[in-house]
């Protein structure tokens, strides 16, 4: 059997779907785009009242109706493609955060390109993370740029899939100028996407101009779009579970609506990132249980909905890289991949994602290949059930380390992780200095930057992605990025 | 429990028992100035605040004790009026999240806590253009005007917002609070704001300051 986390029945999940329709038929969503408003209120089954617009439950599923089932994207440097459907399990690394950890001084400080590009070395190195993120926000460049400059460095330093956002209405079209000329092409990058981009609803029920644009957009361009709304149960959603998931099937529907009303057809993943609020500190916490609960639920509804999904999960609340880190991190993590979601999104970060740690990235990069051990089912066929094998050793002294069967399963029967997890003796634990998890991956992050050897990039694509990005850089004032070069 | 004394409104503000303390008021009114009902609704409430200091008492109930508080000045308004008499405050703050921005959370809970330290608050909502804010500061005077921006995407709308008020030529008559997840001292810095609240205790402790008054 398939092993699977669920918290809901099908008779809940109808509910709590039935309820999102009726929030958006009595309700509606805000769209802070005019252009945009115009589209979505001129269709049958949408009423237009000011700056918002209710959708009937027809005009809804007729717009679910078009949406795929399936999407793929693809690395710069494989055929491949990374599938995101039904039981499919991704990671990605965890991302658009302002501060750095930095253990060595006053425990974080602001990143800086330098810092982004570090990072994405060392992602391009974690077995288990399939899509990378422009990890920072980088504070040696103007704002305006920010996002776009992500995209640029991120793919030039790891052929990974990636994912963000853009940050406003006019940096979109750079980024996708960007991902065009580095994959040879806007057909070339249409039909072999080798990122997504997301969209953050407003929670409750709004669509800035920036969301509400850009969604139109990535409809247009037939790009792939991941909306995640972000209720905060308490704050800015029901302090109920079921509450909030109401309100964020509903935040998501409209999102869709914008999309499928654009461009029918036009790929969208149901995503979110789920949190609710410290009654005490007034934060939004991304690690405590009822965030992993509602991550699981968001997984149920869309794939009762019959959508990829994603969650923001994996995410510490922890100031540090420390035992609460490693709890909330491991299980958040192998919640999601056993509640079997296609884009898990978090490793790396600390402080409720405003902390990424490089250190912290290459420990979760464990976690995630012990979760994708994890959702493997136990292997009960003939050959692994071994009676053959324990009718000829069982009665005899030599064990079954010398058994043809345990060399040929030994590797793929167990999930071997790097040195990063201790499991040798003391002795050795000892003579390599006594170091913890976060040593370990100390020396590992050290070790993977000298180590790094530049990919190889095709010298056409990358100058064009080059000028794009230089006069964009230009426009608002910067003659010289600080990075442009792989090395 | 009745309202006897003015000890017991103080428990009544604690305990969110708002009939009973709007129709203490209403009793009040008839027996005794304004001015002193105010000041023993504002013990409830700073009774209240003491409370969530010291963990025993949490957000929702610090938000519902403020807005009971409200509703009861609310009544004493036009006897307030009536009499000559002013509520004492520290200041005005006009406070919104800026145009672009529909979260309006973390700058409620910032007008709330500002709100029972005895600032009058003008809570301008979310989504709010830079010539509102101008038109805002200008009309009411407010010695602080407070930005949030919770995006990255509408941090640089704050920097925007600093400067139509310089344009306007109001930045010498009021200080500027910036706050959100993504801002920091040094976003403020940069921008030209006078200060940076991290949350709603030190958003408070910063307002306090550029008012001046010593914490």
């Amino acid at each position: 059997m398939q092993p699977r986390l669920t918290f809901l029945n099908d008779m809940e999940l109808d509910r709590i779907i039935d309820g999102a329709f009726e929030v958006l038929a009595r309700v509606g969503v805000h769209i802070g785009s005019e252009r945009v408003m115009d589209i979505v209120a001129s269709q049958p089954g949408a009423q237009r009242d000011g700056e918002r617009v209710t959708l009937n439950r027809d005009l809804v599923e007729r717009c679910l109706k078009t949406c795929p089932a399936e999407i793929r994207l693809y690395r710069q440097d494989r055929d491949e493609p990374i599938v995101l459907a039904g039981d499919e399990v991704n990671f990605v690394a965890g991302s658009t955060v302002p501060y750095i950890y930095d253990p060595s001084s006053t425990g974080l400080r602001e990143a800086t390109s330098r810092d982004l590009v570090n990072h994405t070395k060392v992602i391009d190195r974690c077995d288990y993370i399939d899509l990378q993120s422009g990890s920072f926000v980088p504070s040696d460049v103007p704002k305006p740029i920010v996002s776009a400059y992500r995209y640029y460095l991120a793919l030039l330093y790891s052929p990974k899939p990636m994912f963000s956002g853009a940050f406003g209405t006019d940096d979109i079209a750079v980024i996708w100028g960007v991902m065009s000329a580095l994959a040879g092409g806007d057909r070339e990058l249409s039909e072999r996407p080798l990122a997504l981009l997301c969209v953050n609803p407003s929670s409750p029920l709004g669509l800035t101009e920036v969301v509400a644009e850009n969604a139109a957009f990535l409809a247009e361009k037939n790009f792939p779009m991941l909306m995640i709304p972000i209720p905060l149960a308490g704050g800015s959603s029901p302090v109920t579970l079921a509450g909030t998931l109401v309100q964020h099937t509903a935040e998501n529907l409209a999102t869709l609506v914008v999309s499928q009303t654009v461009r029918a057809g036009a790929p969208v993943i149901f995503g979110g990132g789920p949190s609710i609020m410290d009654m005490r500190k007034g934060t939004a916490c991304q690690a405590a249980s009822e965030a992993i609960m509602m991550g699981a639920a968001i997984s149920q509804i869309a794939k009762r909905l019959n959508l990829p999904s994603s969650t923001n999960t994996g995410r510490a609340d922890s100031k540090c890289v420390d035992y609460q880190a490693g709890e909330e991190s491991g299980s958040a993590l192998t919640s999601m991949a056993l509640a079997r979601i296609n884009l898990i999104r978090g490793s790396g970060t600390l402080e409720y994602a405003n902390v990424v740690s490089t250190e912290k990235l290459l420990i979760d990069n464990e976690i995630c290949g012990m979760a994708k051990r994890l959702i493997r089912p136990i292997d009960t066929g003939d050959e692994a059930l071994a009676l053959d094998v324990i009718f000829e050793r069982g009665t005899t002294t030599t064990g079954f380390l010398s058994s043809p069967h345990t060399l040929k399963w030994f590797k793929s029967e167990f999930f071997l992780p790097s040195d990063i997890i201790d499991r040798g003796q003391r002795r050795e634990f000892e003579a390599q200095g006594s170091k913890d998890a976060f040593g370990r991956a100390q020396a590992g992050v050290q070790q993977i930057l000298a180590e790094y050897e530049p990919r190889q990039i095709d010298t056409e694509r990358k100058r064009e992605a080059d000028r794009i990005i230089a006069a964009y850089a230009k426009q608002h004032g910067m003659d010289q990025l600080p990075v442009t070069d792989i090395g | 429990m009745p309202i006897e004394s003015d000890a017991d409104v103080v428990e009544a503000v604690c305990e969110l028992r708002e009939d009973e303390v709007l129709a203490w008021v209403g009793e009040q009114l008839e027996l005794r100035p304004p001015l002193e009902i105010a000041d023993a609704l504002a013990a409830g409430l700073e009774q209240l605040g003491a409370r969530f200091a010291d963990g025993r008492y949490f957000i929702p109930e610090l938000v519902m004790g403020g807005e009971i508080f409200a509703k009861a000045i609310e009544l004493l308004t036009p006897a307030l009026e009536a009499s000559g008499s002013v509520l004492k405050k520290h200041g005005t703050v006009v406070m919104g999240t800026v145009k672009g921005d529909l979260h309006d959370l973390g700058q409620n809970l910032v007008s709330v806590t500002l709100a029972a330290a005895g600032f009058e608050v003008i809570n301008l909502g979310c989504d709010v253009a830079p010539e509102r804010f101008v038109a805002e500061v200008e009309r009411t005077g407010a010695q602080v005007v407070g930005l949030s921006a919770l995006l990255t995407t509408t941090m640089q709308m704050q920097a925007e917002i600093v400067d139509a008020l310089a344009a306007a030529g109001l930045r010498d008559r009021v200080r500027i609070l910036i706050g959100g997840a993504v801002a920091n001292q040094r976003w403020a810095d940069e921008i030209g704001a006078d200060a940076y609240g991290a949350d709603a205790i030190d958003a408070l402790d910063k307002v306090k300051a550029l008012v001046g008054i010593n914490t």
